[in-house]
C-alpha cells in the first residue's frame, strides 16, 4: 500500500505489515518510515497480504492477531503452507499478551510478539530483536 | 342513706316508746276502754310495727349495698389490673394514671401528671387527636389502636377506649381512657406474617436445633428440594439432607456463631440445581430454645449476570486498546520531534495528551488485569526463586521512575538468598506498583527504603516512604477497587485506583499478604508477606 525505498547500498529491511486498523497502520508507517533502512508494504487484511507477499518477498512479517475474515494465526498457517514464505520470520502484534497467549502464538510458528500499545519509536528495534532472537 | 334510716328509726322508737309508756300509765283507762287509751295504745303499736319494719328494711338494704360494693370493688380491681387507665382534664393534661399504666410504660406518676398524652405516643396520625376530641365533645366515645412510647423508647400497642367526662350540667370535664396492652398480639400477628413470607420465600430456609441438628422448620422451597412434608422433616436432621454431611466440618464452620465471634457465617456449595450461597445464623429468641437458621440461595443468575458484566468490561477494554494504541502512538511520534518540530506551547499540550493517553492505557490494563484475576483467568507461573534478587532488580527497574520524582530507592535487609515460590513477572508488578506509589508520594530529595526480613515461616518485604502518609479513615479502603486515598497531589498525579487492589489480588494468589501502616505527615509502610519455600526448585506450577 505504501512503501519507503532505501537509498543506501545495504539492502533495506523489507517489512510486510498486516493490520486492519488504518490508524495503527499509519503510525507504524510513519515510525518505520523515519528509517532509511526499511522498505514497508502494508496490507489491510490477511487475504491481501497472502496475495502480495510472494511478489514483495518480505524479510519479516508483522501480523495483527485479531482481524475480520481471516485471523492472524490463520494467515500464519497459510504462510507456513507456502514454501516461498514458510521461512520468513513472523512477528505478531497483539494486546492479548498473557504468557499462555504468547506461548500459543509461538507454538504455531511465530518468532516473537510485540505487545500493543507499542512505542512507535521503539518499533524498529523490537522488530529487529524479534527477528534475531526468536522466543 | 344508712344514717337517714337510723335517724328515722330512732324518731319512730322515741315516739312509739312515749306512746307505749303513756298507754301503760293509763292502763286502767285502756281497761275501761276509754277512747283515749285505745288511741294511745293503737298509735304506739303502729309506731312500733313501723319501726320494726324500717329497721328490718334498712339492714337488708345495707347488706345489698355492701354486696354490690364488694362486686364493684372486684370489678375495679380487675379493671385496674388488666387495663391501663388514665384521665385527662378539659385541657388534655393527665390528672390520673393507674399503677398498671405506670408499670407498662415505665414512667413515674410525676413524669406523666400535667403532661399531654400525645407527647407519649408513637406514630400517631396527625389528624387523630382532633378526631378524638370531636367524638368526646359530641358526648361519644372513641375506640381504636394507639401506640404509646414507653420510657425505654420501645412501643406499646394499646387497644384504647376514651370516654368523655361531663358534669351534671353537661359541661365537658375531660376524658377517661381505658387501654388494653395488645403488643403481644401485634407481635404474634407480625410473626405469623413473617413466617408466611418465610414459607413462600424462594430461598430454602431451614431452622434446626444446635445440639441434635433436628429440623424444627423448613419453608416450602426447602421441603420441595428434599421431597419432604412437615411431618417428615420434623423427624429428620441436617445429616439426612446430604449423605456426605461431615459433622466435624460443619461444627468448625458454625463455631464462630457459638462462641459469639460472628453473627453470620457463609459458604458456597454446588447443588444439583446450580451454585448456592449458604448463610447460617444462630437465633436466640426471648422465649424458646436457640436455633440455627440456614438460608440457601441459588446464585446461578447472579453468577451469569456477573459473567456478562465481566465479559462486557473485557470486550470494552479490549476495544479501547486499538484507539489508545493509535492515540498514544501518534502523540509519541509527535513528541519525539522526528516527524516535525512542534512549537513549545503546542508541545506542552501534546505532552498533556500523551500523559493522559498513558493513563488511559494503564487504566485499561489494570481493568483487564483485575478482571482476569477475578475470573481466575490470570496465569501465574509459580516458581521457587530468590526474593532478594527480585527486589534488587525491581529497584533497578524503577530507578528511572524514582529519578523523575527526585526520589532514591535503598535496599536494607537480608543480603542473602531468600527463597519463596512466586511468579516473577507478577511479583515484579507488585513491587513496581509499591515503589512507584512510594516515589510519587515522597518529598523531592526523599528516600524509599525497601527491606527484606524473615518472620517465622514467612518473608516480609517492607516498602517504606517518608512522604505525605495516608489518613486513618482511608487506610481500610485503599485496597478496594477504584478507591484512592484523598492525598494525591499535582506531583503524584492521580492513579487508576486499581493498582493496590491488583497488588492484593496477586498476593492472595501467592498465599501471601499485603498490609499498610501509615501516619499523616510521617509516611507509609506497605508490607508484603510470602511463605518461605523449603528449597529452590526448577519445577513450575501453573495456577489460574
Amino acid at each position: 500500500m505504501s512503501g519507503t525505498m532505501s537509498d543506501n547500498l545495504i539492502p533495506p529491511l523489507k517489512v510486510l505489515h498486516v493490520e486492519d486498523d488504518e490508524d495503527t497502520r499509519e503510525i507504524a508507517a510513519i515510525a518505520l518510515g523515519l528509517s532509511n533502512e526499511v522498505e514497508l508494504l502494508q496490507c489491510a487484511s490477511g487475504e491481501e497480504a497472502l496475495s502480495k507477499a510472494p511478489d514483495f518477498g518480505p524479510d519479516v512479517i508483522l501480523l495483527d492477531v485479531m482481524m475480520p475474515n481471516m485471523s492472524g494465526p490463520e494467515v500464519l498457517k497459510r504462510l507456513k503452507d507456502n514454501p516461498e514464505l514458510a521461512r520468513v520470520p513472523v512477528i505478531f502484534m497483539t494486546a492479548r499478551a498473557q504468557p499462555s497467549e504468547i506461548e500459543s502464538l509461538i507454538s504455531i510458528g511465530a518468532n516473537s510478539v510485540i505487545v500493543k500499545p507499542f512505542e512507535p519509536m521503539e518499533l524498529l528495534s523490537k522488530i529487529i530483536s524479534g527477528m534475531e532472537c526468536p522466543l | 342513706m344508712n344514717n337517714d334510716c337510723t335517724l328515722n328509726g330512732r324518731t319512730i322508737l322515741v315516739v312509739g316508746g312515749l306512746c307505749w309508756g303513756f298507754a301503760l300509765a293509763h292502763v286502767e283507762s285502756i281497761a275501761d276502754s276509754t277512747l283515749f287509751g285505745l288511741v294511745a295504745f293503737s298509735a304506739s303499736t303502729v309506731f312500733l310495727i313501723m319501726y320494726g319494719r324500717r329497721l328490718w328494711l334498712s339492714e337488708s338494704t345495707a347488706r345489698e349495698i355492701e354486696r354490690r360494693n364488694q362486686e364493684l370493688e372486684s370489678v375495679r380491681q380487675a379493671v385496674e389490673q388488666h387495663c391501663l387507665i388514665s384521665m385527662v382534664d378539659a385541657n388534655r393534661r393527665f390528672i390520673y394514671v393507674n399503677d398498671s399504666f405506670l408499670a407498662a410504660t415505665g414512667y413515674s406518676r410525676e413524669e406523666l401528671l400535667g403532661q399531654d398524652p400525645i407527647e407519649f405516643q408513637n406514630d400517631t396520625r396527625p389528624g387523630l387527636p382532633g378526631e378524638i376530641q370531636e367524638y368526646l365533645t359530641a358526648g361519644k366515645h372513641w375506640t381504636g389502636e394507639i401506640k404509646i412510647r414507653c420510657k425505654d423508647g420501645s412501643s406499646l400497642w394499646t387497644h384504647t377506649t376514651i370516654y368523655p367526662r361531663v358534669d351534671r350540667s353537661g359541661k365537658f370535664l375531660g376524658s377517661i381512657s381505658i387501654r388494653t396492652d395488645i403488643s403481644a398480639t401485634k407481635l404474634a400477628v407480625a410473626e405469623r406474617e413473617a413466617m408466611s413470607i418465610l414459607t413462600k420465600l424462594h430461598d430454602n430456609v431451614y431452622i434446626f436445633e444446635p445440639e441434635t441438628y433436628r429440623f424444627t422448620f423448613m419453608n416450602e422451597s426447602a421441603m420441595r428440594r428434599h421431597g419432604w412434608d412437615r411431618d417428615t422433616y420434623l423427624n429428620k436432621t441436617v445429616v439426612d439432607t446430604d449423605p456426605n454431611f461431615d459433622r466435624n466440618r460443619f461444627g468448625y464452620f458454625v463455631a464462630p456463631l457459638l462462641d459469639g465471634s460472628a453473627e453470620e457465617v457463609f459458604t458456597k456449595a454446588h447443588l444439583a440445581d446450580g451454585p448456592h450461597e449458604i448463610s447460617v445464623q444462630l437465633i436466640r429468641p426471648e422465649s424458646g430454645a436457640i436455633s440455627f437458621v440456614a438460608v440457601f440461595r441459588n446464585v446461578s443468575e447472579k453468577i451469569e449476570v456477573e459473567r456478562i458484566k465481566d465479559e462486557f468490561i473485557s470486550t470494552v477494554s479490549h476495544e479501547l486498546r486499538s484507539p489508545t494504541t493509535s492515540i498514544k502512538g501518534a502523540l509519541g511520534l509527535l513528541l519525539s520531534g522526528a516527524v516535525a518540530e512542534i512549537p513549545p506551547k503546542a508541545k506542552n499540550l501534546v505532552e498533556i495528551a500523551h500523559r493522559n493517553a498513558d493513563r488511559l492505557v494503564l487504566l485499561v490494563n489494570d481493568i483487564l488485569d483485575l478482571e482476569k484475576i477475578t475470573a481466575g483467568r490470570m496465569e501465574f507461573d509459580l516458581q521457587t526463586s530468590d526474593l532478594h534478587e527480585l527486589i534488587v532488580e525491581a529497584i533497578e527497574v524503577n530507578k528511572e521512575f524514582g529519578n523523575r520524582f527526585d526520589v532514591g530507592f535503598r535496599f536494607d535487609g537480608l543480603e542473602e538468598p531468600a527463597h519463596a515460590t512466586f511468579d516473577s513477572l507478577r511479583m515484579m508488578q507488585v513491587l513496581t506498583n509499591l515503589l512507584s506509589n512510594a516515589a510519587k508520594f515522597s518529598k523531592p530529595g526523599g528516600e524509599v527504603v525497601v527491606s527484606l526480613h524473615q518472620e517465622s515461616e514467612n518473608y516480609r518485604i517492607d516498602v517504606r516512604d517518608f512522604g505525605a502518609g495516608i489518613a486513618e479513615e482511608d487506610l481500610s479502603k485503599i485496597f478496594e477497587r477504584f478507591s484512592q486515598a484523598n492525598n494525591h497531589t499535582e506531583r503524584s498525579g492521580k492513579g487508576t485506583g486499581l493498582g493496590l487492589s491488583i497488588v492484593k489480588a496477586i498476593m492472595k494468589k501467592h498465599n501471601g499478604t499485603v498490609c499498610v501502616e501509615s501516619k499523616l505527615g510521617i509516611g507509609s509502610t506497605f508490607s508484603l508477606g510470602l511463605p518461605m519455600a523449603a528449597a529452590p526448585s526448577t519445577e513450575s506450577t501453573q495456577v489460574a
